[in-house]
């Protein structure tokens, strides 16, 4: 397991080295950026000063070293457009979007796990076709429609609750349920099938052929085997859905990571948008570790192989 | 016999609810077993005998009921029993040990803890007792240092040791009745031995009840009582073992005791009705030759490299089969897989046709024009299918690739070839899922002498297979080696199948050839203690029906 872990945790710091390089490439994708900041009235003197002013004439690696260290110690630059440090723009907003993030996540699992696992145990049941119904609602339902929808129902005919704002968790319920069920049909389908999978694999008949009652058949048994893939999916889908709730904030006006790394890509920000896709990132390496090391102990295979 | 048995099947019907209607998978079976018996029951593959064993547990599929009929066990209905009570009988009074033992284990809940879910839950232990008790369970079944192994988990395990797990998991409540379903099939012949014997012991010592379900008549004389024989969802016949071997009463139990081999029948005598011998082939010059043949697998993680082939040479004449046989782990695959060229040799030569075909990389020997002449049948018809790839795509894939035969002149020489191993014209067209065990068998067969090999290995070809359609295929396959002039490089566990194709045997143990000689002389005088063991694991039917004067 210790063998395991140090190397799951030796590939995770190569995709954070690996992620670091792009994120700070992408200050050299759209151009010189000492001219884009500078802006297009700008003087050749202007802009010279601004390549000093920035270290923008200095080696490449020896700005790329200066960088990463900067941002080992939280500080990732001041930003071009809202002139404070990006750190304190960055966390500011992290809580609404890790909050939304996670209550999405859990309402998803909450959901599409339980439903998953009735839809197996009885399929082509009214439970399954319900299940199923829901799924493929979800898969063809585009997230803006639904959250107008809510807004629609919840927020002007039975004035409910709030259409925007991320002041109290109320203003939550509804941004999580639009998040969360986007996640749902991936989850719930592939615990279906999982569970239909385990359900009929031989260890299932010799549970039953012991004599443990079905609920424990079922839960210690099967659901064990079949969630392995639904840890890794729905990690997945909770890195994800941080990044890409920009269409849930912007509609529920929740001004979280998501919006604002929106905003600065409009606005050529690249110090921002550098960090925020740094950070993002790294939390997206830290999850997919995290299932990594809950799937070994999960399934001993894993821990070995 | 009691007077009144422990397990009384009375005119039970089985149905399986399915999209083209209702199907009977067995119909008004009667059987009895009473207090301390072991009773066999015997068929092939969809004669009903597991439905019959899960419809006593009550843990047939969703799909199918209890139509008809009634069983007692211990003088409980079991038929109108409520779950409830169903569940305190499984595993506490009836218990069952599986096929394919591996798969029967959770993966990822160590063994000793699934001994002791049925410990606990049948209140035989509670959760500080249950240790020690998983443990004791563990002993019973011979497993070495049990206070270690508690702790496995079944991937750690070889397929024996599995076995003796479920046995253990069976046995741990001490049952009144035991049924084994297949339970040493695909295991080793050692192992099935002393799984066999290991799961008479017990059940004797403890005066239990045991039902043996098995395709193979042999282990079912070996180790039965009394033997039901069943035939598409049937009992067609119950005797005393020793009188169902020497005066079989019904056609298909004759059948079925005709195409299982014995150490003196030939390939002819498996089948139905007499045919003359395919005649003895010319052995010319060596066509294929093995020399210092070794396949190192590098070590995990600093371990030693592990030799699975360890410096063997042999070599098939012209005309001639050559049986390499041996148990699981023996390398008798990896040398297949390296005389095939599948697998690159870590040192070695293999003379084909004159040529070193080992100085080529396996990666590249498939457009070598040597390709067509070297072939294989795979072990399982099935899986060596393309699924979505109809009869006619299998058969003919070879000429595309290989033959140099375009799409539309395919078609005559793919229904000569079905021809040659007798597959009708009109299964061409189907797919696997559509094919019988034997027919499958045969598309993997035409595939293989598409391009008129000289050299054919056959990697297990009927190990897969029912008795009566292995008959048919030896038999086959027999007549193909004279008809097309083949030589044969025949890989098996089965010692009585090999006598029927080989002339020549060699045993392999742990990379190594330990004896090597004419099949008769081997089988008869076995000179490597080994090949002895291996012997004398086969169980065989009764000696009415064995040949005479052969070591017992």
């Amino acid at each position: 397991m210790l063998i395991y872990t140090l190397k799951r945790l030796v590939v995770a710091l190569l995709v954070a080295l690996t992620i670091s390089l792009i994120s700070f490439g992408l200050l050299y994708l759209s151009g010189d950026p000492a001219t884009t900041i500078a802006g297009e009235s700008a003087n050749q003197a202007a802009i010279e000063a601004i390549r000093e002013q920035y270290g923008f004439n200095r080696p490449l690696y020896e700005q790329y070293f200066a960088w990463v260290g900067r941002a080992l110690q939280g500080d990732f630059g001041t930003s071009f457009y809202f002139k404070v440090p990006v750190t304190d723009l960055i966390f500011e907003r992290l809580p609404v979007t890790l909050g939304l993030g996670l209550s999405a996540i859990a309402f998803a699992i909450v959901l599409s796990i339980p439903l998953g696992v009735l839809a197996a145990r009885y399929p082509n049941s009214i439970v399954d076709r319900l299940a199923l119904t829901i799924s493929v609602m979800g898969q063809a339902m585009p997230s803006f429609w639904f959250a107008l929808l809510l807004i629609m129902v919840f927020s002007f005919m039975y004035p409910l609750l709030p259409s925007s704002g991320s002041e109290t968790w109320v203003h939550f319920i509804m941004p999580t349920v639009v998040l969360g069920y986007y996640a749902t049909p991936a989850i719930m389908r592939l615990t279906r099938t999982g569970m239909l999978e385990v359900l009929g694999a031989d260890y299932i008949r010799t549970a039953r052929a012991k004599g443990l009652r079905p609920r424990v058949v079922l839960f210690k048994h099967a659901l064990r085997n079949a969630i392995i893939p639904v840890v890794s999916l729905s990690a997945v889908q909770l890195g994800f859905m941080l990044g890409g709730s920009i269409v849930v904030e912007t509609i529920f006006a929740l001004h979280g990571t998501g919006y604002l790394a929106w905003e600065s890509i409009r606005r050529y920000d690249l110090p921002t948008v550098q960090a925020i896709l740094l950070v993002f990132s790294l939390i997206y390496i830290v999850l997919t570790f995290l299932a990594d090391l809950l799937n070994a102990w999960l399934d001993p295979r894993i821990r070995v192989g | 016999m009691n007077a009144i048995p422990l397990l009384d099947v009375r005119d039970l019907t089985v149905e399986f609810a399915t999209r083209r209607g209702t199907v009977r998978a067995i119909e008004r079976v009667n059987i009895a077993v009473g207090k301390g018996e072991t009773v066999g029951i015997v068929g092939e593959s969809g004669s009903g005998k597991s439905v019959t064993s899960y419809a006593v547990m009550r843990i047939l599929d969703r799909a199918g009921r209890i139509a008809e009929g009634a069983i007692t066990f211990g003088g409980i209905a079991i038929d109108k029993a409520p779950e409830k009570v169903m569940t305190e009988l499984r595993g506490r009074e009836m218990s069952m040990v599986f096929q394919n033992p591996r798969a029967a284990l959770n993966p990822i809940r160590s063994i000793g803890r699934q001994i002791e879910d049925v410990l606990i839950e049948h209140a035989l232990a509670v959760r500080s007792t249950a240790k020690q008790a998983a443990i004791e369970s563990l002993r019973a079944v011979k497993i070495a240092n049990p206070e270690e192994r508690y702790h496995a988990y079944p991937f750690e395990l070889s397929g024996g040791m599995c076995q003796r797990v479920v046995i253990a998991i069976a046995l741990a409540c001490r049952p009144q009745l035991l049924i084994a379903d297949e339970p040493t099939t695909g295991l080793d012949v050692t192992t099935q031995k002393t799984v066999m014997d290991l799961m008479v012991e017990l059940t004797q010592a403890r005066g239990m009840s045991t039902i043996l379900i098995t395709h193979d008549l042999g282990l079912a004389a070996a180790y039965c009582d009394r033997i039901v024989v069943m035939e598409k969802g049937k009992v067609v016949e119950q005797a005393r073992a020793a009188s169902l071997f020497s005066d079989p009463a019904h056609a298909y139990t004759k059948r079925l005791l005709r195409a299982t081999p014995r150490l003196d029948s030939n390939v002819r005598d498996l089948l139905p009705e007499p045919k003359p011998a395919p005649p003895p082939m010319p052995q010319g010059a060596p066509l294929l030759e093995v020399r210092d043949l070794v396949k190192e697998f590098s070590g995990r993680r600093g371990a030693a490299a592990f030799r699975a082939v360890d410096g063997i040479s042999f070599t098939v004449h012209e005309g001639e089969s050559l049986g390499l046989v041996g148990e699981s782990g023996c390398g008798k695959s990896t040398t297949s897989a390296m005389v095939m060229r599948l697998l690159d040799p870590t040192s070695g030569a293999i003379r084909f046709a004159g040529e070193d075909i080992a100085a080529t990389p396996a990666a590249r020997f498939a457009r070598s024009p040597l390709r067509g002449k070297l072939q294989m049948v795979f072990q399982d018809p099935t899986d060596s299918l393309n699924p979505r790839w109809s009869a006619f795509d299998s058969i003919a894939d070879p000429l595309f690739r290989l033959g140099g035969i375009r799409r539309d002149a395919a078609r005559g020489r793919v229904e000569e070839l079905a021809r040659l191993v007798g597959l009708p014209q009109e299964l061409l067209d189907r797919f696997p899922h559509q094919l019988s065990g034997g027919q499958k068998a045969r598309v993997g067969i035409a595939r293989a002498i598409a391009l008129d090999p000289k050299l054919l290995i056959l990697d297990e070809p009927t190990a897969a297979l029912d008795v009566s359609v292995q008959a048919v295929v030896l038999n086959l396959l027999a007549d193909l080696k004279v008809e097309l002039g083949m030589s044969y490089l025949f890989i098996s566990h089965d010692l009585n199948v090999v006598r029927l194709i080989c002339d020549r045997v060699i045993v392999m143990r742990q990379g190594r050839i330990v004896e090597e000689g004419q099949t008769e002389s081997v089988l008869h005088d076995p000179q490597h203690q080994y090949t002895r063991t291996l012997l004398e694991a086969i169980p065989h039917p009764p000696a009415i029906y064995q040949g005479e004067g052969l070591p017992a």
